[in-house]
């Protein structure tokens, strides 16, 4: 499964194992409850 | 000292360019998809404020926040709150205590709505770091303030986001004139 891009500067990459285990340790999550702000 | 005004050709003076309240320092376009911006190299000892503006782009999933933390592997150590506040008058507070990160934005997924402007004191000094700000979603707003309670002296900074991704837009880094 491709883990979610990282940007550092000007580089996008994929995160590394331990970069992706630390965001979902953050409480991350891909997706979520898709509430429109707009009226 | 009246505000300059200048002309095309004219001669910019020391005692005038060193009046310029704001100077940007660095300019970050954001990519496609990404759960996290790391603007490096952006604080220096030329400033003790900066100003952190990011604009243009838009998330993945709206209703989630957006985070900031110094550019280094933080789990604790801020402290802070963030309200929003929609226009049905709904307000939503959300508190850091002691966290890895601070929240500084409320995401949006409409097409160039990403708002959030955070100030940063002191992260070149050996000092804790104020942090806040405000931003805006639509028809609702967000304030936000806090601390990064430790001492250290950073040059860079990252903002995530707490759901999906980020694409597009510009984050901009503009210091106060000491």
């Amino acid at each position: 499964m491709k883990k979610p891009n990282i940007q550092i500067d000007d580089e996008v990459r994929e995160m590394t194992d331990q970069e992706y285990a630390d965001l979902l340790a953050s409480g991350w999550t891909p997706d979520g409850e898709s509430v429109e702000d707009e009226p | 000292m009246a505000f300059p005004s200048f002309a095309s050709g004219d001669v910019l003076t020391a005692s005038d360019m060193n009046a310029v309240g704001w100077w940007l320092v660095k300019t970050q376009t954001v990519g496609t998809a990404v759960t996290t911006v790391t603007v490096s190299s952006c604080f220096s000892t030329n400033y003790d404020v900066y100003r952190i503006v990011y604009s243009g782009g838009n998330t993945s999933v709206a209703a989630g926040w957006y985070d900031f933390k110094f550019d280094a592997t933080h789990t604790n150590n801020y402290y802070g709150v963030a309200e929003f506040l929609d226009y049905t008058g709904t307000r939503t507070t959300q508190v850091t205590n002691n966290l890895g990160r601070l929240l500084v934005g409320r995401t949006n997924n409409v097409a160039g709505s990403s708002s959030v402007v955070v100030e940063v004191m002191s992260p070149q000094q050996a000092t804790r770091k104020a942090i806040y700000g405000n931003s805006n979603i639509g028809p609702g707003y967000i304030i936000h303030g806090g601390e990064y309670n430790v001492a250290t002296t950073f040059t860079g900074f990252a903002m995530s986001v707490s759901v999906g991704n980020m694409t597009g837009g510009t984050i901009r880094v503009y210091g106060y004139r000491n």
